[in-house]
């Protein structure tokens, strides 16, 4: 005996259309099911996680420590005086006749011994070239915009420097003079100022000539006092997790526009509300008994107002002068209930409990509103469902704070 | 949903991942709500199954060796959750009875297409639910399970004979009842049983 056409036509109508799947189902049978055991592909993807901030932090400190080296390197190379500016040792043989020179500059002119009148050739160039040396390659830089006297008929040095000045006005045939001081010069050919520009990935130190001259520049934030304590506040917003916060700064700068901040403070969260919500369901159901009697007290004891205490190291980037971004990681302690079961109860099958001790990771945005005053937006992410690896038993404190803080500069 | 293959499915099960279990849930729900509710008197019990087979699925995933389908191997588990539930309840005494006149008869049926065409699965389902239990899961596992009567006689201890007749008299109550229903409207999501 076979299956017959009738069986076929059954077998084709149970499979035309499908029965609504309804939620309800699935969440009885999860609660039937083992706890999840953090899956080797949550481990991994958390694992991933971890990975990406530790790479994240590394890359930050990997910058601090490299703008901190380009400093030191910085420091070792001083921006100095044009060589000109040093007074010859020695006395510089005058260049064989004929040869195209570059007439020194008036400081250096000033310097250097006066040729004989005899000598028509132009004054040597510099003090530091030796006569094997090619007595252009250290060269000061020539300004010919500055102002040269007119030299006297009959005065030699004069005369010699009128000389001088026209020739300076001929650019160099023959070799382009490479200044050895970073100084650029406001005026060179076009050669010599092409080169300036591709040297523009120099310190930026160095661009800024216009003003302060080298070695000047810095930025509005650097110049800003290096080390300053606070003292502030704030207001925290979030699910499960309001409250109040009260603390002390301490920001140093570190390099460049880098700081770290590290703050210590009292933390308050307003359980109370999540009391009323959530853990009081269980006793409010109880009331409502047609007996009337109050059944025995929920095994949850939930406590009223947690406090917290908090340390939050960051490090930062001070954008501008008023506004600076940082990111840090924080760690909480919990003052009002140290047996880690401070739990609320957020429906029937989902309780979570308060970490007693919690990690999260903070980024901050902070606005100068007066020198002293500043302005914070803060958010926070919980971590410890992440590291503890505990089937997500935890609440995640997260919370946007918005903070005042008062500025003491100390150096 | 995001979509996972088999083989994350599986690995996900066996790490407990309610991710992938519920992706699983959800991918075979109806179709073994379907299996279930064929052997099943009512909704009810076929929803109770139904969770008591997916239930035996995630706990005993790690005893999938991978021979064979994946879906195979799951559909075989909630049958037999639904015949050990039929064989503690009400097959007790449906065993016992014995079919001597009718044994070997091979009937065959007018095939009620247009009955069929016209009638709802779910209509369908409960006028499987409503056959004498041992004939419905003789039939369930002839006509759906692709049993042989041999093989169904060794599993509910009965000759191939006995089997036989079992889906005989599936069949004829089946189109009895189809044809009952193209006049009469079969309520059956509405009859679940408390």
């Amino acid at each position: 005996m076979s299956k017959n056409e009738f069986d076929e036509l059954l077998l084709k109508k149970l499979q035309e259309e499908d029965l609504a799947y309804d939620p309800e189902h699935w969440d009885r049978l999860s609660q039937l099911l083992p706890p999840s055991l953090a899956p080797a592909a949550n481990k991994g993807r958390k694992w991933l996680i971890a990975t990406g901030i530790a790479a994240a932090a590394a890359f930050v400190l990997a910058t601090v420590f490299y703008v901190k080296l380009m400093d030191k390197s910085n420091d070792a190379f001083p921006v100095q005086e044009p060589s000109v500016a040093q007074k010859p040792t020695e006395t510089v043989p005058a260049p064989a006749t004929g040869t195209n020179v570059t007439p020194p500059s008036v400081q250096e002119r000033q310097n250097m011994p006066v040729p004989a009148p005899s000598n028509p050739a132009p004054a040597p160039v510099t003090a530091n070239n030796s006569s094997s040396a090619n007595p252009y390659t250290t060269r000061a830089p020539y300004n010919p915009a500055q102002v040269i006297p007119v030299p006297v008929p009959g005065t030699t040095t004069r005369e010699e420097e009128h000389k001088e000045e026209k020739m300076a006005q001929e650019p160099p045939r023959e070799q382009q003079i490479v200044p050895q001081s970073p100084m650029p010069r406001q005026k060179e050919s076009p050669v010599v100022a092409k080169k300036e520009e591709n040297q523009a990935s120099v310190p930026t130190y160095f661009n800024d000539f216009d003003n302060d001259g080298p070695a000047t520049y810095v930025s509005g934030a650097a110049k800003a006092n290096r080390t300053s304590l606070s003292l502030g506040g704030g207001v925290n917003y979030g699910n499960l997790n309001t409250g109040y916060t009260v603390g002390v700064s301490a920001r140093t700068k570190i390099a460049g526009n880098f700081f770290v901040d590290g703050t210590v403070a009292m933390m308050y969260n307003n359980n109370a509300n999540n009391v009323a919500n959530y853990n009081g369901s269980t006793t409010a159901k109880a009331l409502a008994r047609p007996s009337g009697q109050l059944a025995a007290s929920p095994a949850i004891e939930p406590t009223q107002n947690l406090y917290y205490v908090q340390v939050n190291p960051s490090i930062g980037y001070q954008i501008d002068k008023n506004v600076a971004l940082s990111v840090g990681s924080d760690f909480q302690q919990m003052l009002s209930r140290t047996d880690g079961s401070e739990k609320v109860q957020l429906a029937a099958d989902n309780t979570k409990i308060f970490p007693a001790f919690d990690v999260g990771l903070t980024t901050k945005s902070e606005f100068n509103i007066t020198p002293n005053i500043q302005a914070g937006l803060m958010y926070r992410e919980g971590l410890s469902n992440l590291l503890k690896n505990d089937g997500n038993k935890y609440v995640n404190r997260r919370y946007f704070q918005v903070q005042f803080k008062y500025n003491i500069p100390v150096n | 949903m995001a979509e996972y293959t088999e083989l994350d499915i599986i690995e996900g099960c066996r790490r407990n991942n309610r991710m992938h279990q519920e992706y699983l849930y959800k991918k075979y729900y109806s179709l073994f709500l379907k299996l279930c509710a064929r052997y099943a008197k009512d909704m009810h019990d076929a929803e109770q199954l139904m969770q008591d087979g997916f239930l035996k699925i995630f706990n005993h995933v790690n005893d999938y060796s991978g021979k064979g389908s994946f879906e195979g191997w799951m559909r075989r588990i909630v049958v037999n959750t639904c015949l050990d539930y039929l064989k503690s309840k009400y097959l007790k005494n449906a065993m016992q009875l014995h079919f001597p006149n009718e044994i070997g008869e091979s009937t065959t049926f007018s095939v009620e297409n247009n009955a069929l065409d016209k009638i709802a699965m779910k209509d369908l389902l409960g006028i499987i639910q409503t056959l004498p239990p041992m004939s419905r899961t003789v039939f369930n596992l002839f006509v759906f399970e692709g049993y042989t009567h041999k093989e169904i006689g060794v599993l509910l201890d009965m000759s191939e004979g006995t089997s036989q007749w079992h889906v005989n008299n599936a069949r004829k109550n089946l189109q009895q009842k189809i044809k009952a229903n193209q006049f009469t409207e079969i309520k059956c999501y509405e009859q679940k049983r408390i």
